[in-house]
């Protein structure tokens, strides 16, 4: 609330997802046409996709050796449960029409723009973005990017399309940042990715519009596998954002997207994102950041749907006075688990990494911050803050902190701050002696936990979060 | 007020407070055991007592605090009986309660409770850029900067900022009756006098009327009160003008005090 009240002046004339219900995110639109993609993971599979987007073989050979990594390794032992995360039900390809990769609204399907309008995407573009991809199940039907910022190097494609456009480009540092056979879902990843972004920007331009893709999910058990690939080049700046969501089933889908930020010397990149997939969304996803000499990354996340969640973005400093900053906030309403965090490994010297993570959980909900800070022999006077807050908005909910700290540099100072608690009873009867009522009253105070970190986000974004934060909260008296 | 006899018309709608024979507990233990007190829109009154005779436990009990349990009595504003309501709706009625020593909320500023509070108060209003407008001139009124406005509320102010941010509220919110709890402890000469004009100010509007909890002489001749009271555990014992106020500042509250029996058995 604290997001709205305060700019509400302002906030009328401008683009606005205050309208947005959880309804809008959780209706889907008809889907006949996921009758032509099967379900399950095969080879076959791979291999079609891969012709369906007539790539290079270098790219094949990239999908075979992710699918036969993705068979080698082991779930987790870690973390939440996903063992009822089942592979074969999964439809690990699908596209929702055969009009994809428009660059105007206007030849976008119909039916799939009424979902953007719905949640305001074109609006929110003309008004102020820079450039904006959608993407529908496994592919974009839209990408554009303002004419300014194209006429100074940027580049800013749907994936598939850079691959066919940008080869060169895309072949230096995709895999580079996320490993194929990092994790088992990045080797899933790796396998069946398709649709995603590729940004890139050249040394010394700053974008000074956020850039924006939005991902939307629509049929029953489907994945989604979005590949975003970032280069920032010396020097360079900009700020992308991603919103994400999708419609209720009641049966799993699967979200394994995956990062990859390359953050060269002096540039700054900042990467938002509001992830609000339906409950019954598996959000395994993989985001990692390079950073070199001088350079800055800064992770901002909001993670409030999904039933289970594992996201942790990794920051790897790799050059002297790297810095970055991660903040996040995760909320854990009934039968969801948030299990989030961030990772930083500094190898250059003189490096700084600030973390803090919020987490709110609900209704039974569990949240988890699991973290890990790696300092290397080379990271001479390392400055690390990390900074954990959880809210518990009743009695039965969870919250856990699991921070693991490896140092060996005598040079470098970490600090770690956890705190934990309820919603204090004096607060909310101050405010409630003030006129507000019970249920407004909690919302204000979990706006005010999460303030930090809300106006850190574009307005726009401040304001979806926090409509986001108050369908969640509804219902928290009892 | 349809119910009224005409000749108690005028006298009832004045009335905005009405509390009868109130007993209420904090966990089993009895703190007030009987409290009598109606209070007049216009009036100013001020409640005395030594500490823990239950003035504060007053101020709860009539905002609704779960924390206390009402065994017995009747509480009625405006014409209306209080049992039931929720702290909200009952502030929502026009009671207000000014905080001894108010929380301080992180990330949420002045700005966004009041602009909050006043729309829960009143569903009509509209014009929140009107409301940053007074409250600054509000804030300017007692001495506070406009930082105020913004900034966590009340998280690293001084004991005097949070009391004045109290008295901002007040003129802000503009209930009915204002119920202030030792709002003028611990603060500067200065301070004393900035929060006498808010109060003044408050009480010249239609229809107001305040209730004070103080212990500080100073502070109530300035503020001149047109009712006294002494409540002695848990009981008004005495009511009158504002002579009382003197009159308990040169004697003290000994000879209201029962009278220890068992001095012995204390003593050893």
């Amino acid at each position: 609330m604290s997001g709205i009240t305060s700019q509400d002046e302002t906030f009328e004339t401008k683009v606005s997802f205050q309208d947005i219900s959880r309804s809008d995110l959780d209706r889907p639109n008809p889907q006949d046409y996921v009758k032509h993609f099967k379900k399950g993971l095969s080879e076959d599979l791979v291999r079609q996709i891969s012709k369906d987007k007539n790539e290079p073989s270098w790219i094949l050979d990239i999908r075979l050796q992710g699918l036969k990594s993705f068979h080698e390794k082991s779930l987790p032992a870690w973390g939440p449960d996903i063992s009822q995360l089942h592979f074969d039900t999964i439809r690990y390809f699908s596209k929702g029409s055969d009009k994809t990769h428009q660059k105007s609204w206007d030849e976008v399907d119909p039916k799939i723009k009424a979902t953007f309008e719905r949640l305001k995407i074109p609006e929110a573009e003309r008004a102020v973005l820079a450039g904006v991809g959608a993407q529908y199940e496994s592919e974009n039907v839209y990408h554009n990017l303002k004419k300014e910022w194209e006429d100074q190097g940027v580049i800013f494609e749907d994936f598939d399309i850079a691959i066919q456009k940008y080869p060169e480009l895309v072949r230096k540092y995709f895999t580079r940042c996320v490993p194929i056979a990092d994790h088992k879902f990045s080797a899933l990843h790796y396998a069946v990715f398709s649709g995603g972004t590729f940004l890139y920007v050249p040394e010394e331009v700053e974008v000074t519009q956020p850039l924006q893709a939005y991902f939307r999910m629509n049929s029953m058990n489907q994945g989604q596998f979005e590949h975003t690939l970032i280069v920032i080049e010396k020097g360079a700046k900009a700020h992308y954002i991603e919103g994400c969501s999708a419609p209720k089933y009641g049966s799993e889908s699967l979200h394994a997207g995956c990062v990859e930020v390359f953050v060269e010397q002096q540039a700054q990149a900042r990467y938002s994102s509001v992830e609000n997939w339906s409950k019954d969304t598996y959000n395994l996803n993989t985001k990692r950041a390079l950073v070199k000499d001088r350079a800055k990354m800064e992770w901002i996340g909001g993670n409030l749907g999904s039933g289970v969640t594992m996201l942790y973005p990794c920051s790897i400093l790799i050059g002297d006075y790297a810095r970055v900053d991660h903040l996040g906030v995760a909320f854990a309403n009934t039968d969801q688990n948030q299990d989030t965090g961030a990772k930083v490994t500094i190898l250059g010297k003189n490096c700084r990494a600030s973390i803090i993570s919020k987490s709110l959980s609900k209704g039974g909900g569990t949240s988890t911050y699991r973290g890990l800070i790696d300092i290397k022999k080379s990271a001479d006077h390392a400055i690390v803050n990390v900074e954990c807050d959880a809210l518990m908005l009743d009695d039965h909910s969870v919250s856990d902190t699991i921070p693991h700290i490896h140092c060996v540099n005598d040079t470098a100072s970490v600090t770690h701050e956890a705190k934990a608690g309820k919603i204090s009873a004096d607060i909310l009867l101050y405010l409630e002696s003030r006129g507000i009522d019970e249920e407004s009253a909690k919302a204000m105070i979990v706006n005010g936990f999460l303030d930090e970190i809300v106006k850190t986000l574009p307005l726009e974004y401040a304001v979806e979060l926090n409509r986001l934060i108050e369908l969640e909260m509804e219902g928290s008296i009892g | 007020m349809s119910q009224s006899f005409v000749g108690s018309e005028s006298k009832s709608s004045l009335m905005v407070l009405c509390i009868e024979n109130v007993h209420a507990q904090w966990n089993d233990t009895p703190i007030l055991q009987g409290v009598n007190l109606e209070v007049d829109k216009g009036e100013m009154h001020v409640i005395l007592g030594p500490n823990g005779s239950g003035k504060s436990t007053l101020g709860k009990v009539i905002l609704g605090d779960q924390a206390y349990q009402k065994t017995d009595g009747n509480i009625r504003f405006n014409g209306e009986s209080f049992d039931g309501l929720e702290p909200h709706e009952r502030a929502q009625k026009g009671f207000f309660l000014s905080w001894q020593s108010p929380p301080s909320i992180d990330g949420v500023s002045a700005k966004d409770l009041l602009l909050t509070a006043k729309k829960s108060l009143d569903p009509d209003f509209r014009s929140s850029f009107r409301l940053q407008k007074s409250l600054k001139e509000r804030l300017h009124g007692m001495h506070l900067s406009d930082e105020f406005m913004g900034r966590s509320y009340n998280v690293g102010a001084s004991g005097g900022e949070q009391r004045k941010m109290e008295m901002v509220s007040l003129l802000t919110l503009d209930p009915l009756c204002a119920f202030l709890d030792e709002i003028d402890s611990g603060i500067d000469v200065d301070s004393m006098h900035a929060l006498n004009e808010g109060i003044q100010e408050f009480i010249q509007r239609d229809g107001k009327s305040v209730i004070l909890i103080s212990h500080t002489q100073k502070f109530l001749q300035l503020v001149k009160p047109t009712h006294a009271h002494l409540l002695v555990q848990g009981k008004i014992i005495r009511s009158d003008d504002h002579s009382l106020i003197s009159y308990i500042h040169k004697n003290g509250f000994q000879e209201f005090l029962p009278k220890k029996k068992n001095l012995k058995v204390l003593s050893s």
